[in-house]
C-alpha cells in the first residue's frame, strides 16, 4: 500500500513538474515571435492556463507526501543516519522545508495570477513562479535520488 | 485592497513563523510514527523518533491565518504606518542556521510584500 502511495506521489509530482516548468519557461523566456520550433512552442505557452493545475497538483503532491512521510522517517531516514549519509539526509530536510514554504506561497501565487492579469504584478508573477519551479524541481530530484538510495520496503 | 494585503501578510507571516518554529522547535503537536499517536506541542521521542514537521506547519499556518485576519480588518491609514516597520523588522538575518537558498526565498517574499504595498498605495492615489 505504501509503495502504491509513493508511486502515485511520484506520478502527481511529475505532472506538477511539467505544469510548473512550462509556466516558468513561459514567464522567464516568453516568446517574442511566432513559435516555429519545439523550444519556441514551449516558450509560447499560455502561462495563466497552468495556475489551477499547479495549485491542485502541488496540494495533492504535498498531501500524498505528508501521508507517506512517517514511513520515510522510520524506514529510510534511520538507515541514512546509520550509514552516515548526511548530505542525502540534509538534502531531504531541505526538501521538507522548501515544500512547506512553497505551500505557504500558494495563496500569493494564486493572487498574482488572478484574471484579469494586472500588468503591475508582472515581476511578482515571474519571481513567485520561478521560486515554485525551483522548489518543485528540488523536491522531485531529491525524492528520486533518496528512493534510489533506500526505497520503501527494501 | 484589504484582501491583497491579507494575502501578502499570510505568505510572509507563514514563512517567518515557519523558520522560527523550526529553529526553536515550536511545534503545535508531535506525531510519534512508531506508535501512531499525536502529542501536544513538542514532545520528546517515545518508543521511536518523533516527527515535528506537521506541528511546525500547523503552527505557521495558524499564526499566518491570525495575522492575515488582523491585516484584513486593520484600517488603511493605520496599516500604511505599520507595514513598513514590519518589513524592516523582518529583513534581519538572524536565522543564520538556514542556508542561503532559504534566506533568499524569505527575502523575496519580503520584497514581494513591499512591491504589493507600493502597488496598492499607487492605485489608491
Amino acid at each position: 500500500m505504501i509503495t502504491l502511495l509513493l508511486i502515485i506521489h511520484g506520478l502527481v509530482a511529475v505532472a506538477l513538474l511539467g505544469a510548473v516548468t512550462h509556466q516558468a519557461i513561459g514567464v522567464l523566456l516568453p516568446a517574442r515571435r511566432a513559435a516555429d520550433s519545439f523550444v519556441g512552442r514551449m516558450r509560447a505557452v499560455s502561462t495563466p492556463a497552468y495556475v489551477t493545475a499547479v495549485v491542485v497538483l502541488y496540494l495533492a503532491t504535498a498531501v500524498l507526501g505528508g501521508w507517506i512521510y512517517p514511513e520515510y522517517r522510520l524506514g529510510v531516514r534511520v538507515v541514512l543516519e546509520q550509514l552516515d549519509l548526511w548530505k542525502a539526509n540534509g538534502s531531504f530536510e531541505l526538501k521538507e522545508h522548501f515544500a512547506a514554504l512553497g505551500l505557504g506561497m500558494l495563496p500569493a501565487y494564486w493572487f498574482f495570477w488572478r484574471q484579469p492579469l494586472a500588468s503591475s504584478y508582472s515581476r511578482e508573477r515571474t519571481v513567485i513562479t520561478a521560486t515554485l519551479a525551483f522548489i518543485v524541481w528540488w523536491s522531485f530530484l531529491v525524492g528520486h535520488v533518496l528512493n534510489n538510495i533506500r526505497g520503501f520496503g527494501s | 485592497m484589504t484582501s491583497s494585503r491579507s494575502g501578502a501578510t499570510f505568505v510572509i507571516v507563514f514563512a517567518v513563523v515557519y523558520v522560527i518554529a523550526v529553529e526553536n522547535n515550536y511545534a503545535l503537536f508531535t506525531y510519534h510514527p512508531g506508535l501512531g499517536e499525536l502529542g501536544p506541542l513538542a514532545e520528546p521521542p517515545r518508543d521511536g523518533p518523533a516527527m515535528y514537521w506537521y506541528g511546525w506547519m500547523a503552527m505557521a499556518g495558524m499564526v499566518a491565518l491570525i495575522g492575515s485576519a488582523i491585516a484584513y480588518f486593520v484600517p488603511e491609514r493605520l496599516a500604511s504606518r505599520l507595514w513598513s516597520g514590519l518589513v524592516v523588522g523582518c529583513s534581519s538575518d538572524r536565522y543564520g542556521g538556514f542556508q542561503l537558498s532559504l534566506e533568499r526565498i524569505f527575502y523575496a517574499l519580503i520584497r514581494l510584500r513591499e512591491i504589493t504595498n507600493t502597488a496598492i498605495n499607487c492605485a489608491n492615489k
